[in-house]
């Protein structure tokens, strides 16, 4: 009997030694960003990046692709007599410049999102509208609507797509564009496992978007040497204005 | 291939687009003698440019476009230097006072809408009496010239002949007070400070009018004065708020500098009259836009907030 239970105890610690392993894996994924940052130089038109690897069969994977956060100066529109005016100055604290959510399959995952802490809805709870007095309901979706408009706020559907590696196993492949309005900074790509509409996992990985080359040299003029910069705007725009008024000049001389 | 990154705008915008804004710009600034910012601001803002660096660096594509076009208007002798500098001053004045009354206004709440009003009026009355007297003179033309006859000095002449230092301007052959264009181009800074834009579309129709220049020596002398405007609005713009986009700014410039030396080729093969319908009606299109904008339900609720 002892030794039944023994032998019995000693399958059920195998079993159990040899699961465990897997389950750490199942709740975990690696994430490849490649690009592993993105680089804005004088001809950017936007970017792709290819988010990619692996992760337990029986599971789902959602991304997050969030941009800097920043505190979102608006003007309200509102009917003053017959005219439409800017009638008031709201502000969206915490409000993420960018955010893009790749979802592998929206009618399997779709009811889920809020409950699972992803979404608009979700950004809707943490983004602070001040003033407070303002309808909530109307700015955020009005600011959504005009982030919408310029490709930096989306939910999209069948972005992620799974390929199975074993039967344990499948990788999974999402391609996202940042917009050619993509401003530098640090963006964050969180993702999410789902596993039996239990969330397994939750990771954030830092991803830099930076300016480069003669980009780079401009804006740190701009931003380190305001008055010289300035005066260098006005000395090469008489200089371009002289040059083609010469040219013409000349043209209509001959 | 046509995209470019604005550093300061921190926009990705297309090469063809701008180049054409600036040509269109560029042609009404050498046509007209304007410096075209109260059309190219609201053009690059409906593109996605902050309207901030929008208004900045238009102020820089300006010195471009205006330089070549003062340049161009100076060899055929239709800078009027003497006058230009007393409306510059004046001006500057008004422009400081400008901005002082800007401050109060927003403090008071609501400015942005007078701001608006004060453009659909300012741009309805001026586009609608040029567009009326051009057209009677025109009129006029085609008819047989009666003999001329002798009027009766207004009440608005027979006051500036009173005023004192009465000055002899020779290029525009008139004799007038400095005092006339020192206060003019006081009101023409006042209203291009609340306005936001260079005053150009202003300053022209009271140079015809109210100074009665000839046109062609206004278009000089209007491009000379919204030269030095724009200098000192690039270098503080730059300065203080850091919205000066220069690689926006030379994009622009190229285009508006062609377009510049094509408009003032254009207007020499056009009579006064028909240069000023043609203002006329680019201004009244604008006031008219501006209007429906302000009556019809807009898309968007929220716009990005420029700052005061």
């Amino acid at each position: 009997m002892l030794n039944k239970n023994t032998k019995a105890i000693g399958w059920a610690f195998i079993v159990v030694t040899l699961l465990v392993p897997f389950t750490v894996a199942a709740e975990t994924v690696s994430l490849k960003i490649a690009p592993p940052q993105l680089g804005i130089g004088t001809f950017f038109a936007g970017g792709n990046i290819v988010l990619s690897g692996s992760l337990p069969f029986d599971s789902d994977i959602i991304i997050e692709v969030i941009g800097p956060q920043e505190n979102a100066k608006f003007n309200v529109k509102g009917r003053v007599g017959p005219f439409w005016m800017n009638r008031d100055k709201v502000e969206l604290e915490k409000a993420p410049f960018l955010y893009v959510l790749l979802l592998p399959d929206v009618q399997k995952l779709g009811p889920q999102l809020p409950s699972i802490g992803v979404g608009f809805e979700h950004l809707k709870q943490i983004i602070t509208i001040r003033p407070e007095n303002l309808d909530r309901d109307t700015i955020f979706d009005q600011f959504v609507k005009l982030k919408r408009s310029e490709h930096l706020y989306a939910q999209e559907k069948d972005t992620i797509h799974y390929t199975p590696q074993n039967k344990k196993t499948k990788s999974f492949e999402a391609t996202f564009h940042f917009p050619a309005s993509t401003v530098p900074g640090e963006y964050r790509i969180a993702t999410t496992i789902l596993q039996y509409n239990q969330i397994m996992n939750r990771s954030v990985h830092p991803f830099r978007v930076q300016e480069v080359g003669a980009i780079k040299s401009i804006h740190e003029l701009a931003y380190n040497k305001e008055l010289i910069y300035g005066i260098l705007c006005v000395i090469i725009a008489l200089f371009v204005g002289a040059v083609m008024g010469f040219f013409f000049g000349r043209s209509e001389a001959h | 291939m046509w995209h470019i990154y604005l550093p300061i705008a921190q926009h990705s915008v297309l090469l063809p687009v701008i180049l054409g804004l600036g040509f269109l710009v560029g042609l009404l600034s050498g046509l007209f003698g304007v410096g075209g910012g109260f059309l190219m601001t609201p053009l690059l803002i409906m593109i996605g440019i902050p309207p901030t660096v929008a208004a900045a660096s238009d102020s820089n594509q300006i010195v471009a476009a205006s330089a070549s076009g003062t340049y161009a208007h100076y060899r055929l002798g239709n800078v009027d230097f003497k006058m230009g500098i007393y409306l510059l001053i004046g001006g500057v004045l008004g422009g400081t006072g400008g901005v002082q009354i800007i401050k109060i206004l927003r403090q008071l709440g609501n400015a942005d809408f007078l701001i608006q009003i004060t453009y659909v009026i300012m741009l309805g009355v001026v586009g609608s009496y040029m567009f009326v007297e051009s057209l009677q003179s025109l009129r006029t033309a085609k008819k047989k010239e009666p003999a001329p006859v002798e009027q009766k000095k207004s009440a608005y002449a027979r006051l500036i002949g009173r005023l004192p230092y009465q000055t002899r301007f020779d290029r525009s052959g008139i004799v007038l007070s400095p005092v006339v264009p020192l206060v003019l181009g006081g009101f023409v800074g006042i209203l291009a400070a609340i306005m936001g834009v260079g005053g150009g579309f202003i300053m022209v129709p009271i140079m015809v009018y109210l100074l009665r220049m000839p046109m062609h020596v206004v278009v000089g002398t209007s491009l000379f004065q919204i030269l030095f405007t724009c200098v000192n609005v690039t270098i503080m713009q730059a300065y203080s708020n850091r919205t000066v986009d220069f690689v926006l700014a030379l994009i622009l410039l190229v285009g508006s500098t062609i377009g510049a030396q094509v408009g003032v080729k254009l207007s020499r093969r056009l009579k006064g009259d028909q240069l000023k319908i043609f203002l006329a009606t680019i201004v009244l299109i604008v006031m008219v836009k501006m209007l429906v904008g302000l009556l019809l339900h807009p898309h968007f609720l929220l716009s990005y907030y420029g700052g005061d």
